[in-house]
């Protein structure tokens, strides 16, 4: 069963990003290769402080969490991160 | 630093990675012999076997037809990203093998439908012309269907992986034969049900030959394996006894049983048909035996580290 | 180490942003596109802290592989994988069933440690593996994989004679260390030698670090050290087989075996050629034998 978090990206490294939660804490999200979402999209994301929703399963170990969807609520933000 | 190797070890730990590749690779490789194989057979059958050669023919192009279509689907299955399978094509390698076989897989699929297509509408519609475009097409396919046959080999044997590092002409030798080998028998077994008895007795000869040469080769190949010490540090593990049988009684039982079948004439049409079934079964076993052989080498140190000394160096070494 | 002149420049404690040239004041190196950048190693001033290792997968925001306990040694990694791209093995030397050793030798008594990683090889087979492109040589000489284009083949992970690049089962591509490309390109020193607290990684141009490697095996003979060698500087055990020099090599102290380093290491790519020249000889063979076998007259 997937999860889903809120939050705004700290920062990105290839498919990996740390979220800032609603609840503040910081979460390590690593992009599932089928998450519709490809790694140079992150980035944008990230500069432009959106607000997202991630989807996401967690592993075994704990520490990271596979994100299987990232969804931008706003939509004039959803445009600039397509558009990237 | 100390001159010999005293076989120490980090805790017994993987010195390499395993290759990703699994069940899926091993019958792509397997598929892929089989059909470059029997296109070429095909297109000998067609340039120079004259009437009585035209059933095999046509069966040939039809078999080719399986690799066409298993292949690219079995590869990109196995693919981690799969939705980007076709950077495959980005751009051409030619110190990777699975670079070349990429494109060789891309014309032989190509050349093939047409070949293929073209035997089809001749067949169906009478358009006999199209046979034409059939041969021309048939051409380049069994030239790369002979790539097809080998360059799996090179993709294994140019990796660090030691069982397929260490051997890498004999790996080639090896799957050519038993890629012609299966050809051979399958195109046999279409003979004796549907066609000419006489085609099918030379297509049983053929792989009979095929089967001593990778009896030979395999041989050849434990020879480089002995030699470089990847052989000791594998005996005794499951798949080093798959491919002892696989490389043993897979080519040297139906091999004798062609033999039978040839001398027996008209009688012997149960034991090619075994045969051939024995050699379409151990073709698999032997791709998949050495796909988990080098995985076993790759994860076993002993293995690595004995083929990763001075004495493995090639000669041209300065 | 010397502290550069430009270290004056800056006597304050906080800075608004990144310094330009930072490396300079870290590493002693300006670092510009088109020249050679790598590793020197020392293991003799390894302390086994793991800072690197976790420099590393704080900047490079890497996901721990596994939470636990491997129950060898202080080393709770294991290997090098595709979100561990430092790896500080520990090798524990005991000698004889009687127990610990009779004479300490100087140096580190009995823990050889070493800071393992992706060695960059001058040749590497990873690259030449590469169907996709994905992985290339950066304008600093270091080989890196580039995520937007690996369709997770996973050839790369069997071409690796270290055993490095490994694929992810979770985004389904090869990953490795990347030499902090996003760090060089900002002029920044990679995170690992950044961290290192005894220099034992030393980040710089590759000929600068040879020279500076040459010198310290002399200095370790000159004490009475005599097992220290190079590992990956040309000519020496690791740069065999074709691969050419490694731009992250070695000082080490005993077998490379004992590190879990490969003594001859070879270039996959040269085998290309003989198997597939072998492989065509054989179904031209075949050719003929069947045109024989099934030409009309026959």
């Amino acid at each position: 069963m997937s999860k889903i978090v809120r939050g705004r990206i700290l920062f990105a490294q290839e498919g990996r990003f740390m979220l800032r939660t609603e609840s503040g804490t910081g979460q390590l999200f690593v992009l599932s290769h089928d998450a519709g979402v490809e790694p140079q999209q992150l980035p944008p994301l990230q500069h432009a402080q959106a607000e997202v929703e991630v989807e996401f399963d967690e592993t075994p170990g704990g520490l990271s969490a596979v994100a299987r969807a990232i969804r931008v609520p706003d939509d004039d933000l959803a445009g600039k991160a397509e558009a990237v | 630093m100390s001159d010999a190797y005293r076989g120490e070890t980090y805790y017994g730990r993987s010195q390499l990675k395993p290759s990703p590749f699994g069940f899926m690779v091993s019958l792509y490789i397997y598929l892929a012999g089989l059909s470059g194989s029997a296109q070429m057979l095909a297109t000998i059958g067609d340039l120079f076997g004259g009437r009585a050669a035209r059933g095999m023919v046509r069966r040939g192009r039809w078999l080719a037809m399986l690799g066409t279509v298993c292949g690219p689907a079995l590869l990109i299955a196995d693919l981690h990203t799969p939705q980007r399978f076709y950077n495959m094509l980005r751009i051409l390698r030619t110190s990777s093998p699975m670079s070349i076989g990429s494109y060789i897989l891309t014309t032989f699929g190509l050349t093939s439908t047409v070949t293929a297509a073209a035997q089809f509408l001749a067949d169906r519609c009478g358009w006999r012309r199209l046979l034409g475009v059939a041969r021309a097409a048939s051409v380049p396919a069994s030239v790369a269907g002979a790539g097809l046959s080998v360059y799996t080999a090179a993709l294994q044997s140019s990796t660090s992986t030691p069982h397929w590092a260490v051997s890498p002409r004999s790996l080639a030798m090896r799957y050519g034969a038993s890629s012609l080998a299966t050809a051979a028998a399958a195109l046999s077994l279409g003979e004796h049900r549907f066609g000419d008895p006489r085609t099918a007795r030379r297509l049983d000869a053929l792989a009979f030959g095929a089967l001593l040469v990778e009896w030979i080769a395999s041989a050849r190949a434990r020879g480089d394996l002995r030699r470089t010490g990847v052989a000791a540090a594998l005996s005794g593990s499951a798949p080093e006894r798959l491919e002892r049988a696989a490389a043993g009684w897979g080519t040297l039982l139906p091999a004798g049983l062609f033999g039978a079948s040839l001398l027996l004439g008209d009688r012997g049409r149960r034991a090619s048909r075994s045969a051939s079934l024995l050699t379409l079964a151990s073709g698999l076993a032997l791709r998949h035996a050495i796909m988990l052989a080098g995985n076993e080498s790759a994860r076993r140190p002993a293995a690595s580290f004995a083929m990763a000394q001075p004495r493995n160096l090639p000669h041209m070494e300065s | 180490m010397q502290v550069h002149a430009r270290a004056r420049d800056y006597p304050q404690s906080q800075f608004g942003g990144v310094l330009p040239h930072e490396a300079e004041l870290t590493a002693g190196v300006r670092i510009q596109p088109g020249r050679s950048y790598g590793f020197f190693t020392d293991t003799t001033r390894c302390i086994g802290c793991k800072a690197c290792e976790v420099a590393c997968k704080e900047w490079n925001n890497l996901p721990a592989d596994n939470v636990g306990l491997t129950g060898m040694s202080y080393d709770n990694t294991g290997a090098l994988s595709a979100n561990t791209w430092r790896h500080v093995a520990f090798v524990e030397k005991i000698a004889g069933p009687g127990g610990g050793p009779a004479e300490m030798p100087p140096y580190q008594s009995q823990w050889l440690m070493m800071s393992d990683l992706c060695k960059h090889c001058h040749n590497p087979p990873c690259l030449e593996a590469c169907p996709t492109g994905a992985l290339f040589k950066t304008e600093f000489d270091t080989v890196v994989v580039q995520q937007d284009i690996c369709n997770g083949c996973g050839y790369c992970v069997p071409a690796c004679p270290f055993g490095v690049v490994e694929l992810s089962e979770t985004d389904g591509k090869a990953h490795k260390c990347t030499l902090c490309y996003d760090r060089l390109k900002g002029g920044l020193e990679p995170a690992c030698a950044k961290s290192c607290p005894t220099d034992s990684i030393q980040f710089g141009e590759i000929a600068d670090l040879q020279s500076r490697a040459a010198e310290r095996v002399e200095q370790l003979h000159g004490l009475g050290v005599a097992s220290a060698y190079l590992y990956g500087a040309p000519g020496s055990p690791g740069a065999t087989g074709d691969l050419g020099h490694l731009n992250a090599f070695f000082l080490l102290t005993d077998a490379p075996e004992v590190y879990n380093l490969p003594r001859a290491p070879t270039r996959a790519s040269n085998r290309v050629r003989p198997s597939l020249a072998t492989g065509l000889a054989t179904m031209a063979g075949f050719a003929l034998a069947a045109i024989a076998l099934l030409g009309r007259r026959a």
